[in-house]
């Protein structure tokens, strides 16, 4: 008997877990619900625990911190934990705040704002029509996955493929994978999100 | 000077050549007696190759964890740090942008370097061994020696790394502070501060190019329940 309760157990586990590809009806009808709900978005705040995994790394590199994301598309990731620490994007420049040591720094300021880009539309769903990614659409348990993989030369020397988990019925995404071409990746995930809130424009001062 | 202008010299003027000639010659003679290691000065002393141990970087499967701002020229680059002694002579040294993304990763092995990743825009020969040698240079912790030069209850150990020249001070045995050198000048300096053996802070100033790396220890390491 406890063999088939093993089983039993073993299976559900693997249900649970399985990728199922979503059908073309299903697809359209969840697109639709995540844009009507990206219309209906004028800002979000949230916490977020970024963990980067590296293959040789047995802990991973963990920061907490908060986002916010304005009407007028700025963006704030504010590092809080193990260090205070923000950045801003704000009209396609990058403003670092460093315990009060302010800077601007211009190494590849074209690769961060497009990161940026894309974990910010990624946050809202607003994400399905970025021509330089092709999409797959699956049902993970209860979530649903979306796997974009880079189409641009460029960019999928960097960020090889993004996944997005949405909870059941839910608009917004709760976590973003980013995955390096070697196989490393950084989970993002969101939780305490308020939307529509008003933020204060001194948040986006430098 | 060239020959044929050489002969052209007058008495007068091929004696003030040989003068110049001469006095250059004497000047480097005198360097070279007198800067037999860049700034050191002191007694030098022999021994049998013997292991210098500095304390930062030294123990085995710890994972380091820094938060990093790189000045170079005019840019400047933020994100974090890890370095990973894997045994005694293998270790890693990954940069990592803020939001995770691998700036470069490296892995030192029985001496050799090996580039597993470097960002495009760094990827250029120029720039890649430049950072190789810095970064083996401040996350280095053993280094082998046969001559140092004592000055009272300082100690100076000559070394190599990646063919280079390092000096390795310390005081009362203790370890002070570390120089990448020629024999002409010095090429660039780290320095640690530390109450412990896993540094505080690090500073790391080139100076042979513009070049300033700070690092500082991330205050907490998070575990997986957290």
């Amino acid at each position: 008997m406890w063999v088939y309760s093993i089983i039993f157990i073993v299976a559900l586990g693997f249900t649970t877990n399985q990728e199922t590809k979503m059908t073309t009806a299903e697809i359209a009808s969840f697109k639709q619900l995540v844009q009507n709900q990206a219309k209906s978005i004028s800002s979000i705040q949230t916490d977020f625990t970024q963990k980067k995994s590296m293959a040789f790394l047995e802990n991973d590199v963990i920061s907490k911190g908060r986002m916010l994301l304005n009407a007028e598309g700025n963006l704030k990731w504010q590092y809080t934990e193990p260090n205070k620490y923000s950045i801003i994007f704000k009209n396609d420049r990058i403003y670092i705040n460093d315990n009060g040591n302010k800077s601007t720094p211009s190494v590849d300021q074209r690769l961060f704002n497009k990161i940026s880009a894309l974990i910010s539309s990624s946050i809202k769903g607003d994400v399905f029509n970025d021509a330089e990614f092709s999409y797959e659409y699956f049902k993970k348990g209860t979530d649903i996955l979306v796997k974009m993989s880079s189409k641009d030369k460029t960019l999928a020397k960097y960020i090889q493929k993004i996944e997005l988990i949405f909870p059941k019925n839910e608009a917004l995404v709760s976590q973003v994978k980013l995955i390096e071409p070697s196989g490393d990746f950084t989970i993002i995930s969101f939780t305490n999100r308020k939307l529509n809130a008003v933020i204060d424009k001194k948040e986006f001062e430098h | 000077m060239p020959l044929s202008i050489k002969k052209n010299l007058n008495t007068k003027s091929k004696f003030h050549y040989s003068l110049v000639l001469s006095c250059l010659g004497l000047n480097l003679i005198v360097s070279l007696a007198s800067c037999r290691h860049y700034g050191v000065h002191g007694e030098l002393m022999k021994t049998n190759p013997t292991q210098i141990v500095v304390p930062y970087f030294d123990s085995l499967q710890y994972e380091y964890h820094y938060t990093a701002k790189i000045r170079a020229y005019d840019k400047e680059i933020n994100g974090i740090l890890v370095v990973k002694k894997i045994d005694r002579l293998h270790k890693r040294v990954v940069m990592l942008s803020d939001f995770g993304n691998t700036i470069f990763n490296f892995e030192y092995k029985n001496d050799k370097a090996r580039v597993i990743y470097v960002m495009d825009n760094l990827n250029k020969k120029i720039i890649v061994d430049r950072l190789l040698l810095y970064f083996d240079f401040l996350s280095r912790s053993c280094y082998q020696s046969s001559r140092y030069i004592v000055d009272g209850e300082l100690k100076t150990y000559i070394s190599r790394i990646r063919n280079k020249r390092v000096k390795i001070l310390q005081k009362r045995e203790k370890f002070e502070s570390m120089s990448l050198v020629s024999r002409w000048k010095e090429k660039a300096e780290v320095r640690y501060y530390a109450n412990t053996n896993y540094a505080d802070s690090i500073v790391f100033q080139s100076r042979e190019l513009p070049i300033n790396m700070f690092f500082v220890k991330r205050d907490k390491v998070f575990t997986e329940d957290q």
